[in-house]
């Protein structure tokens, strides 16, 4: 473990004195560099020749206060260090507003805006439409035959509905899906099926399904299809319109 | 990691021609003698751990029970401030710069620090700050009452207490500048022949880079508190928003200091735990080199991590963001500790000695200190929980059962070495058992306090934290009356007592080992080497 890089202390040496180490008793020149690398020899290297000094050692061993001047140069680096950090606790005070305008972080006047992180912006999937009247004198189509959603996102589409005949008529959309396994991915927050429709006669109107496709949608799904069929719900318009006995109604589930 | 140790020209123990030192008070005065300063620092730093100590119990006894019953909310508050700056910069920071007076020349074969006068002069001026801290309770106004933080605006607004505090504050900063200037050079310039770098004892590694640290941010909390000073005094607006100053922008100057001022607290502490450990484990340190590259690790970023003591300040959710993963990432380096102080002790031959039983503690209690502030570091966490039990039970964990058991640890582990006499063990793990228990009962209950929001700092509180109060309380006091049966051990291991061998344990390692004890006035004159 002693260091491979030799430590060079300042200082002059004189060839002329004994050249073995009084510590290890090797001999200089010979197997000094391994028996440095192996710690059995302490000995520094001079400055001015490049080899290792007795002298220099033998003074290193016999007074610790030798390296006074060292100490010296090692505490005013020091001093000089925290003299410059104050100077840097100062400087801190201009340095904040500029480093964070330069980095950009600083945007606490800025309001957050909020997104949602639940959107897979990744895939598309698209939404078509169908519409279908079971027996009914309505016309129902989509404002738009489809719609192309990122799974997540809200999204609404829009039907138009019209009542041809000149009473009014209750009816009821019942959905399906396809593919059927889209169904339990695809939610609806508000939709025109989810209660009855009466439409005075002759009336138009617009109405809105509000949806997201849930990101569990498997991946192969990239095309789901929206179906709706509005059934006439008959007893409602047989109280207006009919006589009879009030038996057999049948109501869209 | 030291080897076998010899000396050029055999070990020559105690120089009576060197006793030309005045007696009496002058000896302590004048003293240049590492042994003298570091005994010097250690009793100090105890004195000022009874005085933060008696604040500490002030606090308490007022929490007793809901209401004011002793303390007018000022002097609450200013009980708080001069807890928390006594016990940092009188109590912890002085008792290791005694550790490292008395052990580190020792421990690398030198014959002293490197600077004697200096030494000496970077003491003396801690009893003038202990008394500008403590005499300022007796002032027009009071006691610096803003908290150990000093965060403007009020202390731009307070009395003379302030002034006192933030003097008494340059001065224990300069001193410590000037002790960590001594520690570097001594352990860069004065190490025995072989002794490299990596082959120090953990302890003169953690004080090392702990040096550093001081150097590096002592300063900074200097010039916040000059700029306070002058903000007061002299017209300058640095944070008085009155001038169109920012108070935040104090906070992220003194948190810039602050965080790497808790490492610098703990750091030392690290070093003790790695010595007794190993040494009562009878094995060596696990892992050594990473031992050091986890204290630097640490040491460097500590510096990267300040602000999230202030999150809820006002600040980008980028930089919430940073502060959050970098302040987590800290748990790494930590982490490589605490496992190889577990894989040293793994398999090894365990004795419990007193040493080994608050070094024990201190892995046990340090670790949960550690996981309660991965709590407080998540930014969205921290917004709940800043500001109330919760942190100020973090930090007890990391301050008391970290710094101040290890320091403990280290105590026991070289009072045979400093006095010469074996201390009472029996009695020593009482202590060690009393202060374990007693520590847990006053901060562990803080945890439910804090979640349950009762904010620090306040003298009063809601009914519904009575009970944990009072068992926070009681505990407290138990704390303190053990903390005397110390003094009693240390004192009776003054006065006499099973002699102590050079070596008290069997497992230890180390230069401080081969000289006698009591460690002669001087020792290492003649540089051992190491092989």
């Amino acid at each position: 473990m002693y260091p491979l890089r030799r430590r060079i202390i300042r200082g002059k040496c004189s060839p002329s004195l004994s050249n073995q180490h009084e510590c290890c008793g090797i001999t200089q020149g010979e197997k000094q560099e391994s028996a440095y690398r192996t710690g059995t020899c302490f000995h520094r290297a001079c400055r001015v020749c490049r080899i290792y000094c007795p002298q220099l050692v033998s003074q290193q061993l016999k007074s610790p206060h030798v390296p006074a001047k060292r100490n010296l140069r090692t505490l005013l680096k020091l001093a000089g260090f925290s003299v410059l950090m104050f100077g840097f606790g100062y400087a801190l005070i201009p340095l904040y507003p500029v480093i964070c305008k330069g980095l950009g972080i600083n945007q606490i006047g800025v309001d957050d805006k909020p997104f949602n992180t639940q959107v897979d912006l990744a895939r598309v999937v698209s939404i078509e439409f169908d519409t279908n009247v079971h027996n009914m004198p309505w016309k129902f189509k989509p404002v738009e035959g489809h719609l192309s959603v990122h799974p997540g996102q809200l999204a609404q589409a829009v039907f138009e509905v019209t009542n041809t005949r000149d009473v009014a008529v209750t009816g009821q959309a019942i959905p399906s899906y396809g593919p059927p396994l889209a169904g339990e991915h695809f939610r609806k927050l508000e939709c025109f099926c989810f209660s009855k429709q009466t439409l005075a006669p002759g009336e138009t109107r617009q109405m809105p399904v509000v949806f997201v496709v849930d990101a569990a949608l498997p991946k192969e799904i990239s095309t789901i299809t929206l179906s709706y069929t509005f059934f006439e719900v008959e007893g409602n318009q047989r109280a207006e319109n009919r006589t009879g006995s009030a038996v057999g109604v049948k109501k869209g589930a | 990691m030291n080897t076998a140790a010899t000396t050029a020209n055999g070990h020559i123990a105690g120089h009576d021609d060197h006793a030309h030192h005045p007696k009496g008070l002058m000896r302590w005065v004048t003293t240049t003698n590492h042994k003298d300063i570091g005994t010097m620092y250690l009793w100090f730093s105890f004195a000022m751990f009874l005085v933060g100590g008696c604040m500490a119990l002030t606090i308490r006894a007022e929490l007793f029970q809901p209401g004011l019953q002793i303390l007018e909310p000022e002097r609450f508050n200013q009980m708080t401030t001069l807890h928390g700056l006594i016990m940092v910069f009188g109590a912890i920071m002085p008792a290791f710069v005694g550790f490292a007076n008395w052990m580190l020349p020792l421990q690398i074969g030198a014959s002293d620090m490197a600077f004697g006068r200096m030494n000496n002069m970077s003491f003396w001026m801690l009893p003038p700050a202990a008394l500008l801290l403590t005499t300022s309770l007796f002032v027009p106004g009071g006691a610096a009452a803003a908290g150990w933080t000093l965060y403007p605006p009020l202390t731009i607004q307070q009395g003379m207490g302030m002034d006192m505090a933030i003097f008494a504050v340059h001065i224990l900063g300069i001193s410590s500048i000037m002790g960590s200037i001594n520690i570097i050079t001594t352990i860069l310039n004065l190490r025995a022949p072989g002794m490299t770098l990596m082959k120090m004892p953990l302890f003169c590694w953690t004080w090392l880079i702990t040096a550093y640290l001081i150097i590096a941010v002592m300063p900074v909390l200097a010039g916040a508190v000059t700029m306070t000073l002058t903000d007061r005094h002299f017209g300058t607006s640095f944070f008085s928003a009155a001038g169109g100053g920012d108070p935040v922008l104090f906070q992220h100057i003194f948190w810039f200091f602050g965080h790497p001022e808790v490492y610098i607290v703990i750091i030392p502490g690290f070093g003790v735990i790695s010595q007794v450990i190993s040494t009562f484990s009878r094995k060596p340190l696990f892992g050594y080199a990473s031992m050091v590259y986890a204290v630097a690790a640490i040491a460097i970023l500590s510096f990267t991590v300040w602000a999230h003591h202030m999150y809820t300040v006002g600040m980008p959710i980028t930089a919430q963001l940073y502060f959050m993963y970098a302040t987590m990432f800290i748990a790494v380096p930590t982490g490589v500790k605490i496992f190889n102080w577990t894989a040293t002790m793994w398999r090894g031959s365990l004795s419990f000695e007193t040493p080994m039983l608050f070094a024990i503690g201190f892995i046990f209690l340090f670790t949960m200190g550690g996981f309660s502030g991965l709590v407080l570091a998540m930014a969205a966490v921290d917004v709940q929980m800043q500001d109330t039990y919760y942190v100020v039970a973090h930090f007890h964990y990391t301050m008391v059962a970290g710094a101040l058991f290890s320091a403990f640890a280290g105590a026991y582990y070289w009072l045979p070495k400093w006095t010469g006499h074996m201390y009472n063990e029996k009695l020593g793990q009482l202590h060690f058992w009393l202060s374990f228990i007693f520590f847990n009962m006053i901060f562990f209950v803080q945890h439910f306090l804090g979640l349950a929001g009762m904010p620090r700092r306040i003298p009063d509180y809601a009914l519904q934290f009575t009970e944990f109060n009072q068992i926070s309380t009681i505990g407290a006091f138990g704390f303190g009356l053990s903390q005397l049966l110390f003094l009693y051990i240390v004192i009776t291991c003054i006065k006499g007592g099973e002699k102590a061998p050079a070596k008290p344990w069997e497992g230890a390692e180390g230069l401080e080992w081969d000289v006698p004890s009591p460690a002669p006035h001087h020792t290492w004159e003649v540089q051992p080497i190491v092989k």
